[in-house]
């Protein structure tokens, strides 16, 4: 085949929402109301749902699902179908609103033979596809529909009969949960989706998410850099045909993996989300040589690239919902649990809005989440204890219950970001310097462009890009802020109660930042100063990987306050901690592994090195074991410890023109620290109301204390002196 | 105290002789010169027969490039010819208008030394075109300039919410020409006091502008930023791109996200520092690029009133109406702009001591500074000049303005050229002989005295560590590409190939700061290479093959040994060594034998020893029925030696790489495919260096064999053996390979993908061709360039 076919790249918003054993079908209305909520990621191009229903199906039944340009071609395959000896129990067919393939062919059909059944599909796929597409099957599932077309989700839900006219009402208001339809459609899984598409057909349904066959469907948002590769796994697994989708391929690899190839959910999730060799080793030398023993038995079908994966499975006996994240975690996810449900989503605000209770947590980079409705959370994605600022989300219900007085006030709820900023600034009138908006439900670029020394209030979920490019506003959020708060501020001050989630205080250059509760990938990258302007930002939570990385000035500090009675020391921060670091000043609490921070070679190749040295007799038999078996080599490790040759020989593994050596203490704080930091901290305690017994043992703390190198143009740094305690 | 005495340059340097091929030819030069000197327009049609480029090779069809300049020239001094042809042009859904479809690019205050910042921005509220002043904060003299843009860039330096609302528009720089994917380094040296002020970061620090801006890992996060800016400034906003595989889909992105245009930067383009790894293999030519970038918007309903601007090599005003007529808008210029400031083309902008004083470095009180007044008097005479030639063109073309011409593909032709490449330029091919018109370059085989360029040569000894002062990094460059298959003759089929650059739709990766593995595990997993690189097999006899040896052991590699005498038992493991030595000598810890494709009787004996085994073939299309006929036995897999019984039957390695890799994957053994369980190893004295290491590895190898690019890297002489310094030549041999090492990471990084094993072997999608023959093409499975 000669003709170049179309590569879609998709970027997308995702939702999904899994029920536990004992709670009732989750209704349609929920998955709709969960994705309309972050419409704005989407586009009129496409979006879609999978519902999964156990008890709805015998295992010979399939709903088979296919677009098709006309009726002809629906017969054609009606006739494929008889051909192959699979029964035809139900069908009809449904007008959809794309212009090609209008027309959606929904069966139901028998056959007790399923991979006859699978090369049956591929052979419907394979004569429909030249010279364009005539028909596509999009859904064969046991236990799943996909529902999914042209339009905003709410259009698809209503253009694939997911919702009647007079159900509108109910799904536009997404505060109105009560009072379902019982003619909805109910499920164990649902999954969702609105397509913001890179290259846009427009035009067709078949590139629409979610991707499904057999059991298996997935709504990705991300663009796969890996997908050539994972095109060759799949076609020399004899899985011809694909549309040309990084999304579509990664349904058809989990199918082949869990259904052909019978590996658990968890095995799925390590295999796609590749885990950096460098975790593996850490994980000794057996578990790694297992995972590594499965990475290669099935290489070609690992994921990089940005994505976020939501994938619905189901084996007859349960459904599995299993997120993956990439490693880097370029994209953004948010998981929460609350009585009767699990829900993963692009946002925080899709999920607070059906569930303002829940908790919430998102995964750290590179870790999958899985669920299942009969086990509950399988892997919640997070090695640590998931704390989620329970006491400060209880804080902060009463406070959206009681605080509204404010006569300077908006309420939020249904305005659009764009209507939302406009009313910002028709109700700021001159002299006056505070405005409070209530029901924020993730509207977006909040507080971009105001006044200096306005005062912004915010209840709600603030969406991604608020107070960039501050210059001088105060804003207080009572709840979480979403993706990059602070972008290239300058001056001004963020409070926010809850989490911030990903990029916080990117080239942050001036004034305060306090986060009470967690902060997400790369917070503080590129934070820096310059002459009198010196950002401060303080988080109460934990950081995932990344903090601090390219920074160049000022003081960040991590406190993990809810674990400040914990006997163990508690890693606050992820990996890759200050890597690229230039300048100023970083203080976590508790002691941090040197390996989490920085950037180093393989620890395979270090101790290669150290074994060439041993072999040429540069260091000693027992120097060698000395060092290999230490958990922790770093540079600094092997100068003390090797002979100057020897240090000579290897540092060239760990240096580069463009790397900074740090210095890394671990101790208390001494009078130079103190001096820096208690007036910021002082004002981080009052202003989250806390106790003066948590401020005197945040003191009296010992903090992983990272600084530059450059001791003499280093302000902040203490010089060696100062170190006495 | 007294002032010191300022020297005001105010005269051209006279061009020397250049030493290589360049782009930036003397003629060229010699032209802008001649505008920049008198404001006038100088002729028409410049002479590119000696030229590879694909916009040189087009040719508008009605016009006789002869007769054309000819006509021109006894015309010239009448310019009343030319009063009713409007070059006007109007950007951004009309709420920019300029004098010209001209843009003078994006050349920040650092990368530029103040007075051509401040010329470009003078020359442009003069002539009425516009400048883009990149990224590094604004000269307080170029502010106060009305027809300029400010960047919007991933190291946010000198920008705040004032800044932004200067100019006429902003810009986020996601990614340039010269090196997609690739982020920025100012070295803390160059960090001077008036850089400090402009960038507000201390002296003497290094400033770092990321890879990626990481608040855009998406389509909808770049969205997010397009209007947080327009939000916050009410500004038009534009999107300036290199140019990659999915520049067509990522425009549409751009326009359907709310942007008012893009900027589409083109291999080929300037840049003050960049790896040159990565500005001579990544990215594509902008010519590829603009014909579907228009189709596609147009076929989207996006194209009205959005701005397209092509970028990336624009000499002039020939080139400008070649890419108006392939559907831009708008040209940028960078180079062109510094050629009429005196540029020499010296390729020396990240040393910071500029001949022309253009990029040195910035000091708070210079002794030699360019003249301002003179610097702003030739940029707008180039202006001038470039414009009156402009006119006259579009006058021979019979059209009355610019806009008239834009995606007028019709116009020309493609001449020596493919029809592949003609259908991505939607051009017609015309194969008859045309005057000035651009060569295609030819695919024969290049004899070995001119494949080891000078240019490659140093490179590789600067890798070692025997060149230069940084071994063991990638080997940094500055300015527009000279490399093949566009300006300088390809030598393999690998110079016909081009790695994507991942931008918008997925960042790219900052190799020096973040996890790029680069190792590989061969023969299920019981043999770990840091890197996919091992030392092939040596002609080169005695104490050199004791070195590789070791540094293949102390850096984790292979050595692809003959006839080493195995004294340390250690470094055994990292030998892969002959069959005929392992049965004379059975030792237990090697890592692998090779035993010949026509040997393989004693398979079976071999296999029985449990130790890995690679049959080795020599790069010849008859292999393929061999390695079919191996697949049966229970081997690791394969070793390709393209030196191996080299004749006339040897072909290119990319080329047998890639069909066995697609044979193995299309072949199962017990349900699998043979490709899952059976390794690739290429190797020969051909390759090169990363560029070549990255190309074969996406073509389907696991790992690949260097080494007379070795041995070159460490000035290797057989003749002076006895003088060899054994120990400075390991060293030497241990940075080249971490060189390789980065160099590699780079392309990876700017490719976006965080794992060489597992994202790129096999992965064609990575690559692009450029104008390759068809045929090669095909068997290749590499799609070409510029097509969606």
């Amino acid at each position: 085949m000669n003709k170049f076919k179309i590569i879609s790249k998709d970027d997308c918003g995702v939702f999904a929402v899994l029920r536990k054993k004992n709670s009732n079908k989750i209704p349609s209305s929920i998955a709709i109301d969960g994705i309309e909520c972050v419409r704005f990621r989407g586009s009129k191009y496409g979006a879609g749902f999978a519902c999964f229903d156990l008890n709805n199906s015998s295992p010979n039944d399939y709903y088979l699902q296919a677009f098709v340009a006309n009726k002809n071609i629906a017969n054609e395959i009606k006739n494929i179908l008889h051909d192959s000896n699979i029964i035809i129990k139900q069908e009809n067919f449904r007008n959809i609103s794309a212009i090609q393939l209008p027309l959606s062919y929904n069966l139901i059909v028998s056959t007790t033979n399923s991979l006859h059944f699978a090369r049956t599909i591929h052979d419907i796929n394979n004569k429909f596809s030249q010279p364009e597409y005539s028909a596509r099957v999009y859904s064969s599932g046991n236990y799943l529909e996909v529902y999914k077309d042209i339009g905003y989700p709410l259009d698809v839900a209503h253009s694939t009969g997911l919702v009647t006219n007079d159900s509108n009402t109910i799904v536009t208001k997404l505060k109105n949960l009560f009072g379902y339809s019982q003619k909805e459609k109910m499920g164990d899984l649902w999954l969702a989706h609105t397509r913001q598409p890179t290259n846009s057909p427009g035009s067709s349904a078949i590139w629409s998410h979610p991707f499904s066959f057999f059991n298996t469907a997935i709504v990705h948002n991300g663009d796969i850099s890996s997908f050539g590769a994972n095109i060759n796994f799949l076609n020399s697994r004899g899985v011809p045909n694909l549309v040309g989708t990084d999304s579509e391929v990664v349904s058809f690899i989990v199918d082949y993996l869990a259904r052909v190839m019978n590996l658990s959910m968890e095995e799925i999730g390590i295999i796609l989300s590749n885990p950096y060799d460098r975790f593996l080793y850490r994980m000794g030398a057996d578990k790694s040589r297992q995972i590594r023993n499965l990475l290669y038995k099935y290489r070609g079908s690992q994921l990089d690239g940005p994505f976020t994966i939501l994938t619905g499975y189901s084996d007859g006996e349960d459904v599995y919902l299993l997120s993956m994240i990439d490693r880097s975690k370029f994209r953004p996810i948010v998981i929460g649990e609350d009585q009767n449900y699990i829900y993963m989503a692009s946002e925080e605000c899709q999920i607070r809005s059906l569930s303002p209770d829940s908790t919430i947590w998102t995964p750290e980079p590179g870790k999958f989440v899985l669920a299942s409705m009969n086990r509950g959370i399988i892997e919640s994605g997070r090695t640590s204890e998931i704390i989620v600022n329970s006491a400060s989300k209880n804080e902060l219900i009463q406070i959206q219950k009681t605080t509204y007085s404010s006569k300077n006030l908006i309420n939020a709820d249904d305005l659009s970001s764009y209507e939302l900023n406009r009313q910002i600034k028709i109700k700021l009138p001159d002299n006056e310097k505070s405005i409070t908006l209530i029901n924020v439900r993730g509207q977006r670029y909040l507080g971009v462009d105001l006044p200096k020394g306005t005062k912004l209030n915010i209840y709600g979920t603030a969406g991604n890009c608020l107070a960039n490019f501050n210059k001088g506003t105060e804003i207080c959020v009572y709840g979480s802020a979403e993706d990059n708060v602070a972008d290239t501020m300058h001056e001004g001050k963020i409070i926010i109660h809850g989490d911030s989630r990903d990029v916080l205080g990117y080239a942050l250059q001036g004034g305060k930042i306090f986060v009470k509760g967690n902060v997400g990938n790369r917070a503080f990258i590129l934070m820096r100063e310059y002459e009198e302007s010196r950002p401060v930002v303080i988080v109460g939570g934990r950081a995932d990987d990344y903090f601090g990385e390219y920074m160049a000035g000022g003081l960040a500090m991590v406190l993990g306050i809810d674990y400040i009675d914990s006997a163990n020391d508690e890693q606050l921060v992820g990996n890759f901690l200050a890597t690229g670091m230039l300048r100023g000043s970083i203080y976590i609490r508790g002691k941090i592994n040197s390996d989490s921070i920085g950037l180093k070679p393989p620890m395979e190749d270090i101790i290669r090195y150290l074994e060439y040295l041993n072999s040429k007799g540069i260091i000693t038999d027992d120097l060698f074991k000395k060092i290999s078996s230490s958990s922790d080599i770093n540079l600094e490790i092997l100068q003390e410890l090797l002979p100057e040759n020897a240090f000579h020989f290897i540092k060239k593994l760990f240096l580069s023109k463009y790397s900074v050596k740090l210095n890394i203490e671990y101790r208390k704080l001494n009078d130079f620290d103190r001096k820096m930091i208690e007036p910021h901290l002082k004002e981080f305690v009052s202003c989250f109301n806390l106790s003066d017994e948590i401020h005197n043992k945040l003191i009296n703390s010992h903090y992983t204390v990272i600084s530059s190198i450059d001791k003499s143009k280093e302000l902040h740094s203490p010089t060696v002196t100062e170190i006495e305690e | 105290m007294s002032k010191p005495i300022i020297q005001e340059v105010d005269s051209f340097v006279r061009m020397p002789n250049a030493k290589n091929k360049e782009f930036w030819n003397n003629k060229r030069i010699e032209h802008l010169r001649e505008l920049a000197l008198t404001g006038r327009s100088a002729y028409l049609w410049e002479d590119h027969s000696d030229s590879f480029r694909i916009l040189d090779r087009l040719a508008f069809s009605n016009i006789d490039p002869l007769e054309s300049n000819k006509n021109f020239l006894s015309n010239r001094d009448d310019v009343s010819l030319i009063n009713e042809i409007s070059s006007l042009t109007t950007l951004a859904y009309g709420r920019i208008k300029l004098s010209a479809p001209l843009y003078l690019g994006d050349m920040s205050f650092g990368a530029l030394s103040g007075i051509p910042n401040i010329a470009l921005a003078r020359a442009s509220d003069a002539t009425g075109v516009i400048n883009g002043t990149g990224e590094g904060g604004l000269h307080p003299d170029v502010a106060a300039c009305k027809q300029i843009t400010v960047q919007w860039a991933s190291g946010r330096f000198g920008v705040d919410i004032d800044v932004l609302k200067t100019g006429q528009g902003i810009v986020i720089k996601v990614g340039q020409g010269a090196k997609p994917g690739i982020g920025g380094h100012l070295p803390g040296s160059k960090v001077t006091g008036p850089i400090s002020r402009a960038r507000r970061i201390p002296v003497g620090k290094d400033a770092v502008s990321p890879a990626p801006h990481h608040d855009i890992y998406s389509i909808e996060d770049l969205g997010q930023r397009i209007w947080a800016l327009k939000e916050a400034t009410g500004k038009p906003v534009f999107v300036k791109v290199g140019c990659t595989n999915y520049v067509p889909y990522i425009a549409s992105g751009i326009a359907s996200m709310g942007a008012d245009g893009i900027i589409i930067d083109g291999a080929g383009a300037g840049t003050g520092a960049a790896p040159a790894v990565v500005r001579d293999n990544v990215g594509l030519p902008i010519d590829l690029a603009v014909s579907w970038v228009d189709r596609i918007l147009t076929q989207q309903n996006l194209r009205q009133g959005f701005s397209v601007i092509a970028a990336g090599t624009v000499s002039n005003a020939e080139d400008t109406a070649k890419l108006l007529a392939l559907g831009a808008d708008c040209v940028s210029t960078g180079t062109a702009t510094l050629v009429g400031l005196g540029c020499l083309m010296v390729h020396k902008c990240h040393i910071g001591f500029c001949p022309a004083l253009l990029t040195n470095k910035l000091v708070d009180n210079p002794t030699k500074v360019l003249s301002l007044d003179k610097s702003v008097e030739w940029t707008s005479n180039l202006i001038y000049g470039w414009i009156e030639e402009f006119k006259w063109i579009l006058k021979e073309l019979n059209l009355k303005s610019a806009s008239e011409l834009v995606g007028r593909r019709d116009l020309l032709r493609g001449h020596n050229m493919n029809d592949e490449t003609g259908a991505v330029l939607g051009v017609k091919i015309d194969n008859s002989e045309k005057t000035l018109i651009g060569k295609s370059p030819s695919q024969s085989f290049v004899q070995d005295d001119n494949y080891w360029t000078s240019i490659l040569q140093s490179e590789l000894r600067e890798l070692s560590g025997s060149a230069g002062r940084s071994p063991g990094e990638a080997v940094i460059t500055s300015m527009g590409s000279i490399s093949a298959p566009f300006v300088d003759t390809p030598r393999s089929v690998c110079d016909w190939l081009r790695v994507d650059g991942a931008q918008v739709t997925r960042p790219s990766i900052d190799p020096y700061r973040e996890e790029i593995e680069t190792c590989s595990y061969l023969a299920s997993g019981q043999i770990r290479l840091s890197s996919p690189i091992f030392f092939g097999r040596l002609f080169e006899k005695g104490i050199i093959r004791d070195i590789f040896s070791e540094v293949a052991y102390s850096l984790g590699l292979l050595f692809d040994s003959q006839n080493l005498s195995l004294q340390n038992n250690t470094f055994n493991s990292s030998l892969i060594i002959d069959h005929s030595e392992f049965i004379n000598n059975p030792t237990s810890n090697i890592s692998s034998i090779t035993i010949n494709y026509n040997e393989i009787d004693l398979l079976d004996q071999l296999i029985e020893t449990n130790v890995p085994v690679f049959v080795r073939l020599p790069s010849k299309e008859k292999i393929i029925d061999n390695v079919k006929s191996l697949l049966d036995n229970n081997i690791s897999g394969f070793i390709i030696d393209w030196d191996m019984n080299n004749d006339e039957t040897t072909i290119d390695l990319a080329i047998i790489t890639s069909e066995i890799d697609k044979l193995l994957r299309n072949t199962q053994i017990d349900n699998t495919p043979a490709r899952s369980k059976l390794n690739l190893l290429v190797e020969g004295s051909r390759v090169r260096g990363a560029a070549d290491i990255f190309k074969l590895i996406g073509l389907g190898a696991d790992a690949v064999g260097i080494s007379k690019s070795a041995l070159i890297s460490l000035n290797y002489d057989p003749d002076k053996n006895d003088k060899f310094d054994r120990d400075k030549a390991h060293e030497k041999l241990e940075y080249f390979i971490l060189g390789l090492q980065k160099e590699l990471k780079l392309l990876a990084g700017a490719a976006g993908i965080s794992s060489i094993q597992n994202s790129l072997t096999g992965n064609r999608e990575l690559f692009r061709s450029l104008d390759l023959d068809p045929e090669i093409r095909q068997r290749l499975d590499i799609k070409p360039g510029g097509a969606p």
